[in-house]
């Protein structure tokens, strides 16, 4: 048992960002043995960028059905556990990866950890994870485990430069077509919604902590965005209750934004949302509960109550 | 249509949490039934009223998974399984959850199992996940809507960024929900009525003929609880609402070179 496999993630054709993300943290374990990734169902042309750094090879493996398909990428990555024999297998904790990581972990009975934020190895697997939306970190080991699937909280790490390694690219064993279970019927864009909220250097973001339930708790937060000059995003509860349309969502499932300044009322900082909003230049979180994840990330926070600071905002500009 | 809805009973902490040795406090827990779950009710409960058939809800844990089952009865849920961890000092991972919930529901052959996309505590989204794969079922993870016909289920799983796929696969199958999906009903005085006298069966892991001690030890082992360092933490603005508001104003203000 050693040396990493990384599992690579594309679609619509264009590698995504985790899979260098998960090239850094591979390279972090090299301790254990060489760094594989694993292309599965795509365009093997994509395999040269994968070529990174730190890689020893890239592995593509032949789909029967041209988009993700999570029994696919089960299977391919079983039979990849089966002829490499990894230490540590590392996914992103990804809506795709998400759909086959811990299928792999219960049926090939190995180690397993989602949504971790760190790994290192020091004669074993060590990671970090947060529990209670990130207000405690949990580290865990996995002993006597062979193999252990991880799958990496995107942006958790640095992606690796594409390309510019010395690896050896090879296509592995193809997933045979009894293996596919569902039919990708097709994609189907985001509504783009009456305003771009990616374009606006000050966002005003509110969260469940606002109270906010329907669209009528929301207009005092369109009038005091009007009134300061920010454009008004929420994050997922709020467009879940209909209150705010998905076009103003930030976060995993929304947009992602990087306005100069991101001004969070009420916003308690899910991991899904902190996704969306992390590279804001300056974030100011308003939220009564000291223990918000939020303030981990932001410059400047208050516990004041965010009606005062609301009210008193407006008169402010 | 049978329908198996995997439920967790979540834990919240209240503000004093605190960690001793490498556990939260227990006191400083309050449960509920998970966020995710709660619409993975919901959605079974559709998929009844339009198709006619049997709503069974399944949850392992402690004394708190009573209540949670109790809720999704009250909801509408026909019938509960109850599988009772013996001994209190053990906490079942996901993976180890989904194994006991495999072994439960193995014998009730649904035609549709569901399960919220992750829970709010653990959040490791990966019961869902794992369950599908140990029953051997076809699975889509992360959806947003579903709907029924004709042996067939046509789900949209939500991607990153908003982007939505549409897929098809036949049932029996597993599908992972995400909040959002529908907007989940309250238990109403009748409801909650109901929900004792409805069926619920209890059983423990054993009796399931899995090891409760093996099953504990699960896929990783924890060897610290701890607090993220507070160095990274933001500057605190102290005052009133509108010497908050004034600061904040100040900063913007500088932030955006106005």
């Amino acid at each position: 048992m050693s040396g990493v496999l990384v599992i690579a993630e594309a679609r619509q054709g264009v590698l995504r960002d985790v899979s260098f993300e998960l090239i850094t943290a591979a390279c972090e374990l090299e301790a254990t043995g060489p760094v594989t990734v694993a292309l599965i169902g795509s365009d093997s042309t994509l395999a040269s960028q994968l070529n990174a750094a730190g890689v020893r090879e890239v592995v593509t493996i032949a789909s029967p059905v041209s988009e993700f398909e999570p029994h696919v990428s089960a299977a391919a990555v079983g039979a990849l556990i089966d002829e490499l024999s990894p230490s540590v297998v590392l996914a992103s904790h990804t809506i795709d990866s998400i759909g086959f990581g811990a299928a792999i972990a219960a049926v090939k009975n190995t180690g397993f950890a989602a949504d971790v934020m760190s790994v290192a190895w020091d004669g074993g697997l060590t990671v970090q994870r947060g529990v209670y939306g990130d207000k405690f970190i949990q580290s865990l080991e996995f002993p006597g485990r062979a193999t252990v699937v991880v799958l990496v909280r995107p942006g958790a790490y640095a992606g690796a430069p594409a390309g510019g390694g010395s690896a050896s690219i090879r296509a592995g064993a193809a997933v045979d077509a009894s293996v596919v279970k569902s039919e990708h019927l097709g994609f189907e864009s985001p509504e783009a919604g009456d305003v771009d909220i990616t374009k606006s250097d000050f966002l005003l973001a509110i969260g469940r902590g606002t109270g906010v339930e329907d669209q009528s708790d929301v207009q005092p937060f369109y009038e005091l965005a009007e009134k300061i000059g920010a454009t008004l995003v929420s994050s997922r509860p709020l467009v879940d209750a209909g209150a705010v349309p998905a076009a103003r969502q930030v976060g995993q499932s929304g947009k992602t934004v990087h306005p100069k300044v991101y001004l969070a009322l009420g916003v308690s900082g899910a991991v899904q949302h902190l996704m969306g909003m992390r590279k804001a230049d300056t974030i100011i979180a308003v939220n009564t509960d000291p223990g918000a994840p939020i303030f981990g990330i932001a410059q400047y926070g208050a516990h004041t109550d965010l009606e005062d600071v609301a009210r008193a905002l407006a008169d402010a500009f | 249509m049978k329908i198996v809805v995997a439920v967790k009973a979540a834990s919240s902490l209240d503000g004093s949490a605190r960690i001793h040795g490498d556990v939260v406090d227990p006191s400083s827990l309050e449960w509920e039934v998970n966020e995710w779950d709660r619409f993975a009710v919901e959605t079974a409960l559709q998929l009844k009223e339009g198709h006619a058939g049997e709503v069974v809800v399944v949850s392992v844990g402690g004394d708190e998974v009573e209540d949670a089952l109790l809720t999704a009865l009250a909801m509408g849920a026909d019938r509960a399984i109850q599988v009772n961890v013996e001994d209190e000092g053990h906490k079942l991972d996901a993976i180890s959850t989904a194994r006991v919930i495999a072994a439960a529901i193995e014998i009730e052959a649904p035609d549709l199992v569901l399960c919220g996309t992750q829970s709010s505590d653990g959040a490791s989204a990966a019961v869902g996940t794992a369950l599908a794969a140990l029953l051997d079922m076809p699975r889509v993870a992360v959806v947003s809507s579903i709907s029924y016909a004709g042996g067939e289920l046509t789900v949209t799983r939500e991607l990153e960024g908003g982007l939505l796929e549409k897929i098809r696969l036949p049932i029996p199958a597993l599908i992972t929900v995400q909040t959002g999906i529908n907007e989940p009903r309250y238990a109403n005085l009748r409801g909650i009525r109901q929900a004792g006298s409805k069926p619920r069966a209890q059983t423990t892991i054993g009796e399931l003929g899995l090891d409760e001690d093996e099953l504990s030890a699960g896929s990783a082992q924890l060897v610290s609880l701890a607090s993220p360092s507070a160095s990274a933490g933001a500057q605190i603005l102290e005052g009133d609402g509108a010497s908050v508001a004034s600061q904040i104003a100040q900063i913007i203000k500088s932030k955006m070179g106005s």
